[in-house]
C-alpha cells in the first residue's frame, strides 16, 4: 500500500521534471498569450469605430468603443438570416452524421456482412478524406441543381454530412470495438435484433464517442465555407459566406468584419467550454482505439 | 484497422446490417462516387464549361499537360513543403506541450479548454484575422515585435516568407489538436511501465524517449496522417490570406484546382488533377496505416 | 311559363355586365403592370449594388414587381455568374457582366435588340465607343453599359500642382515626395495580384504595347512590355513595404489617412465616395483625380459593367423594365451624385452637375482611350497568366525573360486550344 502511494508520487515527479518547472510555466504563459491574444484582437476590433481601424501605431484598446458594428451587421448584413442558416446547417448535419455514421460503424463491427465487404466499406467510407472538396465542386453543383436543392439549407446539410462521415465512422468504429461484447452477446441470446442492440445496449456505452464526434461535426459544418459559397445565392447563406462578403473592393470595414467574426466564433467556443470534458475524453479515446 | 465480429446469422440481423450501411452508401454515392466517376470520365476530354464548342476527346493529354505545367509542379512543391513543415512543427511542439501538461493537475482542465479554441475557429475567420494582424505596417504583430527590437517583417508580402507564415498560422490552429490527442494517450498509459522504469533509475528524458514515445507512437502516427492529408486540402485560409500570392509563392494544389475548375471552368483538366490527387492521397494514407500497424506490432 | 327574358330584364342584365366590365377594366388599369412578379438581379458588391438596392423599392412601387438584389465581391462574382449562365440556371433575371466577360457570356444572354427597337430605347445617348467594348459582341447586343470607368489616379493637390505626362517626370516627382522616415510614401498601391495586373496593363498600353494585334497574333514580347515591367517594379520602391499584400481597401485607406501622395486605385469605388467625408478621410478637400502619364497614347484600362438578360431568365419583360430604369438618364445622374458611378450616357456627362464635379477628369481619360483586354472566353485565362507573371516578376521570383516568355507561351497555347470564333477581331489590346 505504501509502495503503491510512493509509486504514484514518483510518477508525478518524473513527468513534472521533464524540462523543469520554470520551463513549464514559461511555456504555459507563452501558450496562453499566443492563443488568447488573437481572440482579444478580434473582440476589441469589433468595438472600434471606423477612425480607429487604420491607426499607426495600432490602437490596443479602443478609445471610443462603440456597438455600432454589431448594429450594422444586424441591420445591413443580414446577420440573423446567416445565424439561422448556420445553426440549421450545423444542427441537422450533426444529427444526420452521428446517426448514419454510428449505424454504419456498428454494422461494420457487429453486423452480419461478409468480412471482406466490411473491409472494403471501411476504406470506401474514407473516400471523402482523400481529396479536397473543391475537386468535385462542378459535378456537385449540377447534381444539387437537378435535385432542385440550390440555395437550400438541405443541400449544405447533405454535403456537410458527406464530408464529416469519414471522421465520425473512423472514431465510432473504435468505440464500438472497445465496447464490451459480453453484454451484447447476452442480449442476443435474449432475442434482441441488431437494431435493438444498437439502440438499447451499445448507444449508452458509446455515448462519449457520439458526443465527441457530434461536436467535431458541429464545428466543422459551422465553419464550412467553400460549398456554402458555391451552393447558396441568397436564402441559405450561412455566416461564413457573409464574412467572405466583407472582402470587397469598396472599403475595408474591419469593424463589422470583426463583429461578424465574433458571432461566428462565440457559439462554438461556448459549446466547447460546456462540453469539454466529454469532448476531450471522447476524441482521445476514439483516436486511441481507432 | 477493423476488428469484426459476426455471430448468429439471423435473417433479421442480416437485413438490418444492410439497412444500417445504406444511408451512408447512398449519401456517398450521390456526393462522392458519382461526382468522382463523372470527373474521371471528363478527365479524358478537353471540356471548358463556358466554351462547349471546344469540347473534344483528348485521351491522356490532360494528364500530360498537368505534368508539363510548371504551375502544377510549383503548387505541388509548395504543398509538400507546407505539409512537411506544418506537420513537423505541430508534432514537435504538440508532443512537448503534451508532456508538460501531462503531470499538471491544477490547471490542465482549464488549459485544455482554452487550448482547443484555435481549432474551432472557422478558417475563414482565422485567415482574415491573421491577415489583419500581420500587415507589415498596420498590423499589431509587427507593432508588438518592435518592442523586442525586431524590424518590420513583411509576413505575407514577401514571397520568401509567405509560405512559412501560412505554416505558422496553420500551426497556431492545430498544435492544440496534436497536444490534446497525445496528452490523452499519455494519460491512458498503464502506470506499470513508468513504475518499472523508475525502479531502474531512469532519468526523465530517458523515460520519455524509451517508454512514453514508443507507447504513444501509434496515436502520433495517426495524428500525423490526419494532419498531413489535411495539409494537402488547405484552401480557406490561403484563399483569404494570400490568394496564392505573392506571385505563386503560396499556390497550393487546392487553390490551383479551384483556379482551373471554377475560375476557368476547365472541367476536363481539373478533373484529371482530381484523379491524380485521390491516387496520391490514398497512397499516403496507406503508407501511414502500414507504419502504424508495424509500430503496433513492435510494442506488442 | 315565360322563359324568355323581358326587354327590361335584358337591359338590366346588359347594364350590369357593362358595369362589371368597367369595374374590372378599372381595376386592371389601377393594378400595377407586373404585380405579383419578382425578379432577381445579380450585381458586383460595391456602389452598383447599393444603387440597385435603393431603386428596388421605387421599382416595386411603380410596377408592382419585387426586385431581389444579389451581390458578390469581385473575387467570386465571375464564378457565380459564369456557373449560373453556362449551366442554363434560371436563378437570375438580370445580370451585370463586366465587359471583359462579354465574349464568354454572350452565348448565354438574350439579344436585346428586339427590346431596344420595340421600346425605342435612346441608343444614341450611350457613348458609342463604350458600347462597342461593353455590351456589344458578335453582332448581338447582350447588355447595356451603365458605368464607364477608365482607371485613373487620385493625388494630393496640396503636394502636387500638375500631374506629370511621362514616366521619367513621374519618378522624379516620387523622389521628391517620398519620405519613408516620416511614414509618408509617394505611392499607395494595391499590390495583390488581381489589382496589380491592371496597373501594369495600363502602363504597357499607354506606352504603345499590345498583347496581340487585331488578328490575334501574339505581340507581348516587345520593348514596351519590358519597359512597362520595369516601371511597375520601380513603383514598389516608393510604396509602403506592406503594399505587395494590400488590396484596394488597404491602399485606399493609406491614401485617405494622408500617408501617400498618389493613389493607384479605382478612385470611384473608395476614394471618391469617402474622400470629402471628415469622418472617413484626413485629406478632405486636398485630393483630385489625375490621369496616368500620357507617354504615347494615354490609353488606360476600362472597367465597364453592362446589364443584360440571361437566356434562361423567367421574367424577361420585367427584367427589361428594370434595365431601362437603371440605365435611364435620371438614374444615371443619381448614380453619379450619390454613388460615384460614372455615366454611360453622353447627355449625362454634359450636365453641369457632372461637368463641374471632381470626377470629370474621367471623361478626358475616356476620350483619350480606355480599353479592356481580350473579351473572348479564353480572356480570363489570359488575364491570369498576366497576373501571375507580373506578380512573380515584381516580387523578384522570376526574371524579366521568364516573365515575358511565360505570358507569351501561355497566350499562344490558349489561342490554339480555344481559338476565337471566326471573324471575331481583337478589339482590345
Amino acid at each position: 500500500m505504501a509502495r503503491h502511494a510512493a509509486g504514484a508520487i514518483r510518477r508525478d515527479q518524473q513527468l513534472s521534471t521533464f524540462l523543469g518547472r520554470p520551463v513549464k510555466y514559461v511555456v504555459i504563459a507563452v501558450l496562453l498569450a499566443i492563443i488568447l491574444f488573437p481572440l482579444y484582437w478580434l473582440v476589441s476590433n469589433s468595438f472600434k469605430p471606423e477612425q480607429e481601424y487604420y491607426h499607426k501605431p495600432p490602437i490596443m484598446v479602443p478609445i471610443h468603443p462603440t456597438t455600432q458594428n454589431f448594429v450594422d451587421i444586424v441591420v445591413n448584413r443580414g446577420l440573423f438570416t446567416g445565424l439561422k442558416n448556420s445553426l440549421l446547417i450545423a444542427v441537422f448535419t450533426t444529427l444526420c452524421t452521428v446517426l448514419f455514421g454510428s449505424l454504419a460503424s456498428y454494422a461494420l463491427v457487429n453486423g452480419v456482412l461478409p468480412r471482406r465487404l466490411k473491409h472494403v466499406f471501411a476504406w470506401w467510407f474514407l473516400i471523402q478524406k482523400m481529396y479536397p472538396a473543391i475537386v468535385v465542386a462542378v459535378p456537385v453543383f449540377y447534381i444539387i441543381r437537378s435535385l432542385q436543392l440550390m440555395d437550400r439549407v438541405a443541400a449544405l446539410v447533405l454535403m456537410n454530412t458527406s464530408f464529416n462521415l469519414p471522421l465520425v465512422i473512423l472514431l465510432m468504429v473504435g468505440f464500438y470495438q472497445e465496447a464490451p461484447f459480453e453484454v451484447e452477446e447476452q442480449s442476443m441470446l435474449d432475442g434482441c435484433n441488431l437494431l435493438q442492440r444498437w439502440f438499447y445496449i451499445t448507444t449508452p456505452m458509446v455515448r462519449a464517442g457520439m458526443i465527441a464526434t457530434g461536436m467535431l461535426t458541429f464545428v466543422a459544418s459551422w465553419n464550412e465555407f467553400l460549398y456554402a459559397v458555391i451552393l447558396t445565392i441568397v436564402r441559405a447563406k450561412p455566416l461564413t459566406v457573409l464574412i467572405a462578403g466583407f472582402i470587397t473592393d469598396k472599403a475595408l470595414v474591419w469593424g463589422p468584419m470583426a463583429a461578424m467574426g465574433c458571432v461566428v466564433v462565440l457559439p462554438v467556443v461556448v459549446i466547447m467550454w460546456a462540453m469539454q470534458r466529454d469532448f476531450v475524453s471522447g476524441v482521445s479515446a476514439g483516436a486511441l482505439k481507432g | 484497422m477493423l476488428v469484426t465480429r459476426t455471430l448468429y446469422q439471423s435473417r433479421t440481423d442480416k437485413a438490418l446490417s444492410w439497412v444500417f450501411v445504406l444511408p451512408v452508401i447512398l449519401i456517398l454515392l450521390a456526393t462522392a462516387f458519382i461526382p468522382l466517376g463523372w470527373g474521371l470520365y471528363l478527365s479524358f476530354f478537353r471540356y471548358k464549361l463556358n466554351l462547349p464548342s471546344a469540347t473534344a476527346f483528348i485521351g491522356l493529354k490532360n494528364y500530360l499537360d498537368i505534368f508539363s505545367d510548371e504551375l502544377t509542379l510549383r503548387s505541388l512543391r509548395n504543398n509538400a513543403v507546407f505539409a512537411g513543415l506544418s506537420v513537423s512543427v505541430e508534432l514537435l511542439v504538440g508532443i512537448v506541450l503534451a508532456m508538460i501538461l501531462s503531470d499538471d493537475r491544477r490547471f490542465s482542465r482549464v488549459l485544455v479548454s482554452i487550448l482547443m479554441v484555435p481549432m474551432i475557429i472557422a478558417p475563414v475567420v482565422a485567415g482574415t484575422l491573421w491577415r489583419m494582424m500581420l500587415d507589415r505596417t498596420y498590423g499589431v504583430v509587427n507593432y508588438l515585435l518592435s518592442f523586442l527590437g525586431v524590424p518590420g517583417i513583411s509576413w505575407i508580402g514577401d514571397p520568401k516568407i509567405a509560405l512559412y507564415t501560412i505554416v505558422l498560422v496553420d500551426a497556431w490552429q492545430f498544435i492544440p489538436f496534436v497536444a490534446v490527442l497525445v496528452l490523452s494517450s499519455i494519460k491512458a498509459m498503464p502506470r506499470s511501465f513508468l513504475d518499472a522504469a523508475r525502479v531502474d533509475g531512469a532519468s526523465p528524458w530517458k523515460v520519455f524517449w524509451s517508454i512514453i514515445l514508443p507507447v504513444t507512437s501509434p496515436v502520433i502516427i495517426i495524428v500525423a496522417m490526419l494532419r498531413f492529408i489535411d495539409a494537402f486540402k488547405v484552401f480557406d485560409t490561403i484563399f483569404v490570406m494570400t490568394g496564392g500570392g505573392p506571385g505563386n509563392a503560396t499556390e497550393m494544389l487546392p487553390t490551383y484546382i479551384y483556379r482551373q475548375g471554377i475560375k476557368f471552368l476547365n472541367i476536363g483538366y481539373s478533373s484529371a488533377t482530381a484523379v491524380l490527387f485521390v491516387i496520391l492521397m490514398s497512397a499516403i494514407a496507406l503508407v501511414f496505416q502500414r507504419l502504424r500497424d508495424r509500430q503496433l506490432l513492435r510494442i506488442g | 311559363m315565360k322563359t324568355r327574358m323581358s326587354p327590361s330584364s335584358t337591359g338590366r342584365l346588359i347594364s350590369i355586365a357593362l358595369v362589371l366590365l368597367l369595374v374590372v377594366a378599372g381595376a386592371a388599369i389601377g393594378q400595377k403592370k407586373f404585380a405579383g412578379k419578382s425578379i432577381r438581379v445579380l450585381y458586383f458588391s460595391a456602389t452598383y449594388a447599393d444603387a440597385a438596392k435603393e431603386y428596388a423599392k421605387e421599382f416595386e412601387a411603380q410596377t408592382g414587381a419585387k426586385v431581389e438584389v444579389v451581390d458578390f465581391p469581385y473575387t467570386t462574382l465571375y464564378e457565380k455568374m459564369g456557373l449560373a449562365l453556362s449551366s442554363g440556371d434560371s436563378s437570375y433575371d438580370a445580370v451585370t457582366p463586366a465587359c471583359q466577360w462579354d465574349g464568354e457570356f454572350e452565348p448565354f444572354m438574350t439579344d436585346l435588340t428586339p427590346y431596344i427597337n420595340r421600346d425605342k430605347f435612346d441608343s444614341n445617348d450611350i457613348i458609342p465607343g463604350l458600347w462597342e467594348q461593353s455590351g456589344k459582341w458578335n453582332n448581338h447586343i447582350m447588355g447595356i453599359p451603365f458605368s464607364n470607368t477608365p482607371q485613373t489616379l487620385a493625388y494630393r493637390t496640396d503636394l502636387i500642382k500638375k500631374m506629370p505626362t511621362n514616366w521619367d517626370d513621374f519618378f522624379a516627382l516620387c523622389d521628391k515626395l517620398n519620405n519613408p522616415a516620416k511614414g509618408f510614401y509617394a505611392l499607395a498601391i494595391p499590390g495583390v495580384k488581381e489589382q496589380f495586373d491592371g496597373l501594369w496593363m495600363m502602363v504597357d498600353w499607354s506606352i504603345g504595347g499590345r498583347w496581340a494585334d487585331k488578328n490575334w497574333n501574339v505581340t507581348i514580347d516587345s520593348p514596351e512590355t519590358r519597359k512597362s515591367l520595369d516601371i511597375a517594379k520601380r513603383w514598389m520602391k516608393y510604396a509602403d513595404p506592406a503594399a505587395p499584400a494590400w488590396g484596394l481597401g488597404e491602399s485606399d485607406a493609406a491614401f485617405l489617412n494622408g500617408n501617400a501622395a498618389i493613389a493607384f486605385s479605382w478612385p470611384t469605388l473608395g476614394i471618391a465616395p469617402n474622400g470629402d467625408d471628415p469622418a472617413k478621410s484626413k485629406v478632405v478637400g486636398k485630393w483630385a483625380i489625375g490621369l496616368i502619364p500620357y507617354e504615347k497614347n494615354g490609353v488606360t484600362v476600362l472597367s465597364s459593367w453592362d446589364i443584360g438578360i440571361p437566356k434562361a431568365a423567367i421574367n424577361k419583360d420585367v427584367a427589361w423594365e428594370w434595365i431601362k430604369m437603371y440605365t435611364s438618364k435620371e438614374k444615371q445622374l443619381i448614380n453619379f451624385q450619390k454613388y460615384s458611378i460614372l455615366p454611360s450616357r453622353i447627355s449625362v456627362w454634359a450636365l453641369p452637375q457632372v461637368k463641374n464635379s471632381k470626377l470629370y477628369p474621367h471623361w478626358q481619360a475616356s476620350q483619350q482611350g480606355a480599353v479592356i483586354w481580350w473579351r473572348i472566353p479564353a480572356g480570363t485565362m489570359a488575364e491570369t497568366y498576366v497576373r501571375d507573371s507580373v506578380s512573380n516578376y515584381i516580387t523578384d521570383q522570376w526574371d524579366q525573360d521568364k516573365a515575358v516568355s511565360y505570358m507569351e507561351d501561355g497566350f499562344k497555347k490558349l489561342l490554339a486550344d480555344y481559338p476565337p470564333a471566326k471573324g471575331v477581331l481583337n478589339t482590345g489590346r
